[in-house]
């Protein structure tokens, strides 16, 4: 049944060049990917007719591979077919089509570069990414204002951006952009809100939105020209600029939630040094902190890690950790929790705390708000409303005997009510405050034994002298989120996901 | 039948036996003294229950309810003898004023004539509002307003009987025991003794709570001594019993020792009671005010007026009580002064025509007949309320509406008076006529009895208060009650919301948009309808406002003083449009003497001031594109750091930085720094 989904999931992506295939005949369409289509059809709702014929482009380039006649097809048995729907399997997962049409616009890019090409692209140092650019000029030229084919060709660079490592750049996307057929009568814009109500040219539309999602996950950084040529191509209301302005809405937002952003290529680069201190830098952010690699004993310790994992404490403490820990009382000891656990975006990294308990615990009884537990005295005096040793009488509500001596009148509100903006805050409790002690360093380690973290303490000696002396006590915590996956578990298959089932 | 049906039939009859005796049991058994009991509680339950009084005037306005069974039915004396007997004590009076009393005389002499003090007594007027059993004329708040109309022909006078019984005696009346009112008030109404009423100092005018007087009790428990200096108080030259304020140390319930303000009925034959010169003044200038100081006074501990330490109550009560009679005393002078203007304008001629033909002449004399007119409404209706006693024999609170009466008819006699002197121009200017000298004189109304902008931020903070404490409510239930009860609030809280904050600001009423609802058109006459939705529609946005300031503002509306301000403004409006919206209605109903020409100025008033109140509500929205309070803070500060005038004149062509103070600490600093 897996198989079976993931064969629909990758043909509906393919779908577009499910005509074009060489190997693949009509009856065999009609015999048995139908169910497939029918299955999207029903999830979608979207009628047969936008689902790409043959493109006159493709054809002109897959002349020179073998083609069969429809009546040589007709012959076959079934069992043939069988085997020939295998091997459009593995072609589909291959990409092999996709290489086709990329190979020959790579060869002809590669002839066609000339000294020329250092004048257009001055400003592209990347001998790849010039490339990509050559690509989709040479394609632009060739196919000519109506350029057909534009869906397959943006598909096929958009699977292939990181050949070119133009993933993170944005002026390849707004590049790819140019591929769409532009002008009154393409029937893709769609400037009215009602007209974008009406499902014309789909795919097209599809492909925008993919596209938008594909500058997404890469993070490459959406300018307003990106913004604009989407107006142009599709209109104001079409869902791919509706796209386009989400992220450049939330493009701003998220840089400045994570102050130090990364983008997906570099992200995946990192070594696990990098990213334990990436990780370290998210916890305890500042610039006076100071990072340490110290490394680990190995022949006294026992565990054994992979080559991937953290093989040494990398240690993090700011100024003022260092001044607290400096201010530490002896008679306490220290503590090392953990061990805790981070993402660092979509990377699982492990860690210890070193701290104190805190000096002056309060630990209050949970008070039940509608019980309260009061004197003899005091409930004397609510309930009669006078006092309890001389039976003098209160004035009002209040427990005292003479009224207060204000002339203007005070307007009662619960506190806050006036500014709204209070609304959203929450306020933390202060016994939720007190119950954490101070923390005096963070370290982070794939190792899990005390023996390992000794030479994290050893290490840390020599800045905080305090811990010559102090007593140091190892408490392992083990969280519940280390059993959560280690990395993405989305991002395995994500190739195989159509965005447009999320 | 079965079984079962008889025992149903036995059980059924047995019961019925049973309830058949239970009717007569307590009736035979029951003591008499039980039977008292149970009459008396009933009794009870029943003026509880037909005597429920709800909120003020004001406080339900500030909870957007428009009260029609305050204006309605307009106060009117109980029977028609009442009314005539009224009448004659104010004819009495009025002929009293015209003939014996020289008010020019006494006002350049600043001096009272003995023989108009004499006259005074003789009518009675020093005890007109002390009970008939300790010798005084017992008249009601209503009566009492009536006879000031006639008096206030003098504001000398006036106020000089105002300190004697308005606010002299009447913590005697409000909160003296027995003995005290056995002792003092019948000498008190016959004017043989003259009241005063001391509570300004040099260190504390509006701010009563922090006067610096001082009262020890002496060792024995038995004397009181008094220590201080009292400013400005009216007939304190020949006063011979005071109400004296002063700070006691008593001790609270937690054993703290607290200062706290206590009344005392201090006589002058105590000793140590010294007085001043009297004040050299502007307006009311034949009255006695001057400082009076106590030395070691001794004060025998039953003069203790009311609790010792519950003084300052006492001080806001008498105040409180005393100035709903300002409107019908304005009213009077001014119904005077008009009829003397339009005298004066009828025969005077210029360019060939009559004074009263000029248009803006006629407006000026129209303008002032609807203050008049609405003075006098909001004084006889508030009177009329104070008038009407709870089942423990209290007055209501009419704190927020008698404040507002004073505002309103102190700052239309100000007005009012100006244009009359606008009208006789120079004739009004001399001397020789009594109109400089009524002008002067109605300028102390806009300052004493607490000034206007104190009084404004009362009203204001007071309705406040109420919107804040309904609001709250709605808040604590919505948060903690249960049920049924918390839905509604919940609800209640987010229709008010809707109606208030949301974009369309726009709700549909119950009648589905067929007729709208009108509270109050069920008590109006057909003529007055119109002005009654006026009225209404002011009382909903102004309700809308409070909302909106509230949310605004929260705790801290306290301190936004032009807010309130304004809210005291809308209210004053509102308040006083009511009164003429009742007084009118009364009128048109029983068809009174010229009640056509009645409802002309009601409705004109009415229109005129909705206009007024729509622009004062405007300025509360926010954003209020006209509205230059920061501009007004910044001025403010700057030219409260420089105490002057900072713009430079008009002729004036060279910048001269050389002077500007910044520019010198400047040059200071950079001279510093060199060095």
């Amino acid at each position: 049944m897996a198989e079976f989904r993931r064969l629909s999931y990758s043909l509906i992506k393919y779908r577009c060049l499910i005509g074009s295939c060489p190997l693949f005949s009509k009856t065999a369409q009609t015999q048995n990917l139908t169910p497939c289509l029918c299955r999207y059809k029903l999830q979608r709702r979207i009628p047969s007719r936008y689902v790409h014929t043959r493109s006159l482009v493709l054809s002109q380039y897959m002349k020179s591979q073998p083609s069969r006649d429809d009546t040589e097809i007709d012959i076959v048995s079934e069992e043939e077919k069988e085997s020939r729907l295998e091997t459009v399997q593995e072609l589909v997962d291959n990409e092999e089509d996709d290489s086709a049409l990329l190979e020959f616009y790579v060869n002809k890019a590669q002839n066609e570069m000339d000294y020329m090409d250092d004048v257009d692209y001055h400003d592209i140092e990347n001998v790849n990414k010039r490339l990509f650019f050559k690509i989709v000029d040479v394609w632009l030229k060739d196919v000519g204002s109506a350029k057909r084919g534009h869906r397959d060709f943006v598909q096929t660079l958009l699977n292939s951006l990181s050949r070119f490592d133009v993933e993170c750049d944005i002026s390849a996307y707004v590049k790819l952009l140019d591929c769409f057929p532009d002008g009154k009568h393409t029937g893709l814009k769609r400037d009215h809100w009602y007209w974008s109500g009406f499902a014309d040219k789909i795919s097209d539309h599809l492909l925008g939105q993919q596209l938008m999602f594909v500058i997404n996950e890469h993070g490459a950084i959406p300018n307003d020209q990106l913004f604009n040529k989407t107006t142009d191509l599709f209109g104001r209301f079409s869902p791919v600029t509706l796209k386009a302005r989400s992220l450049l809405f939330w493009y701003p937002r998220m840089v400045a939630h994570s102050p130090h952003p990364i983008s997906i290529a570099d992200f995946k680069k990192l070594t696990p040094t990098e990213l334990a201190f990436n990780g370290l830098r998210q916890i305890n952010p500042g610039v006076d902190c100071h990072y340490h690699n110290f490394a680990v004993d190995k022949s006294r310790c026992k565990e054994v890690i992979d080559s991937d994992k953290i093989d040494s404490i990398i240690s993090c403490q700011s100024e003022k950790q260092k001044e607290q820990l400096a201010q530490h009382d002896l008679s306490i000891p220290v503590y090392i929790e953990g061990p805790f656990v981070v993402y660092y975006r979509l990377k699982k990294v492990q860690y210890y705390v070193m701290r104190a308990n805190p000096s002056q615990a309060k630990v209050e009884e949970p008070q039940n708000q509608r019980t309260t537990i009061v004197s003899d005295k005091e409930w004397w005096s609510q309930f009669y409303g006078v006092d309890y040793q001389t039976s003098k009488p209160y004035c009002g509500k209040t427990l005292q005997f003479y009224p207060e001596e204000d002339f203007f009148p005070t307007v009662d509100i619960v506190d806050g009510y006036g500014d709204k903006k209070s609304e959203e805050i929450s306020l933390i409790d202060s016994d939720t405050q007190s119950a954490e002690g101070p923390v005096y360093a963070i370290a982070c380690t794939d190792y899990s034994s005390p023996v390992a973290l000794q030479s994290w303490v050893r290490g840390l000696i020599l800045d905080n002298p305090v811990l010559r002396e102090a007593s140091v006590v190892f408490r392992e915590e083990q969280s519940f989120m280390l059993n959560a996956p280690k990395d993405d578990p989305n991002e395995s298959d994500y190739e195989n996901i159509d965005i447009r089932d999320i | 039948m079965g079984l079962y049906s008889l025992n149903v039939l036995v059980s059924n009859t047995m019961r019925y036996q049973r309830l058949y005796f239970q009717q007569f049991i307590p009736a035979v058994a029951l003591q008499a003294s039980q039977r008292q009991m149970l009459l008396q509680s009933n009794a009870r339950e029943t003026v509880l229950t037909s005597h429920q009084r709800s909120a003020s005037f004001a406080r339900d306005l500030a909870a957007g309810k428009l009260n029609m069974k305050w204006i309605c039915p307009y106060p009117t004396l109980k029977t028609e003898d009442d009314l005539k007997e009224l009448n004659q004590l104010s004819d009495t009076v009025a002929k009293f004023f015209s003939e014996k009393v020289d008010s020019t005389k006494m006002d350049r002499e600043a001096n009272f004539d003995p023989a108009v003090i004499e006259g005074l007594k003789d009518m009675g007027l020093f005890g007109t509002q002390i009970p008939e059993e300790y010798g005084g004329l017992g008249l009601s708040n209503v009566q009492y307003a009536r006879v000031l109309e006639e008096v206030s022909t003098d504001g000398a006078i006036t106020v000089m009987l105002a300190a004697h019984q308005a606010i002299g005696l009447k913590g005697i009346l409000i909160a003296g025991n027995k003995e005290q009112k056995e002792k003092y008030l019948p000498r008190l109404a016959t004017g043989e003794w003259i009241a005063a009423f001391c509570l300004t100092e040099p260190s504390s005018g509006s701010d009563a709570a922090s006067i610096q007087t001082r009262a020890t009790l002496s060792e024995d428990g038995k004397t009181w001594l008094l220590n201080g200096e009292k400013i400005w108080i009216t007939n304190g030259g020949f006063a011979d019993i005071m109400t004296v304020f002063a700070k006691t140390q008593v001790e609270e319930a937690n054993g703290e020792l607290k200062d706290k303000v206590t009344a005392f009925i201090v006589e002058r034959t105590f000793g140590g009671v010294t007085s001043g010169n009297p004040e050299d003044k502007l307006g009311i200038r034949a009255s006695n005010t001057c400082s009076v100081n106590f030395e070691n006074t001794p004060v025998p501990a039953e003069n203790v007026l009311g609790e010792v330490g519950g003084g300052f109550k006492i001080a806001m009560k008498i105040l409180n009580s005393g100035r709903f009679s300002m409107g019908s005393s304005v009213a009077g002078q001014l119904k005077r002064m008009l009829a003397t203007v339009t005298e004066h304008a009828t025969t005077r001629t210029q360019f060939g025509r009559k004074l009263s033909e000029f248009g803006i002449i006629q407006d000026k004399i129209f303008d002032m007949t609807l203050k008049i007119y609405a003075a006098e409404s909001m004084a006889y209706m508030t009177a009329g309320q104070m008038d009407i006693l709870d089942e423990n024999g209290d007055p209501p609170d009419c704190s927020i509406e008698a404040a507002m009466v004073k505002i309103y008819s102190s700052e239309a006699a100000w007005s009012c008076g100006s244009e009359c002197l606008q009208i006789l121009g120079g004739l009004g200017y001399m001397k020789d006529m009594p109109y400089e000298r009524m002008l002067r004189d109605a300028r102390i109304l806009l300052i004493f009895e607490g000034t206007n902008e104190i009084l404004r931020l009362y009203v204001a903070l007071s309705m406040m208060q109420y919107a804040g404490a309904k609001l709250q409510q709605r808040l604590k239930l919505a948060k903690q009650g249960d049920g049924r009860e918390r839905w509604t609030a919940i609800m209640d809280l987010f229709r008010e919301y809707m109606r208030v904050e949301s974009s369309t600001k726009f709700l549909p009423n119950r009648s589905f948009g067929l007729t709208a609802p009108h509270a109050t058109k069920t008590w109006l006459h057909d003529s007055m309808v119109n002005s009654g939705k006026m009225i209404e529609a002011n009382v909903d946005s102004f309700r809308k406002r409070i909302y909106l300031n509230l949310r605004k503002y929260g705790k801290k509306i306290q301190d936004e003083q032009l807010v309130l301000k304004t809210f005291a403004d809308i209210a004053i409006n509102i308040y006083a449009m009511s009164a003429v919206l009742g007084r009118c209605n009364k009128a048109k109903i029983l068809s009174l003497r010229n009640c056509d020409h009645e409802k002309l100025i009601a409705t004109a008033f009415i229109k005129k001031t909705y206009k007024e109140n729509l622009v004062l509500l405007e300025s509360l929205l926010d954003p209020y594109p006209f509205d230059c309070k920061e501009e007004s803070k910044r001025v403010c500060d700057a030219i409260i750091e420089e105490r002057r005038y900072l713009c430079s004149h008009p002729l004036e062509v060279v910048h001269r930085y050389q002077e500007h103070p910044k520019y010198l600490e400047h040059l200071e600093r950079i001279k510093l720094l060199r060095e």
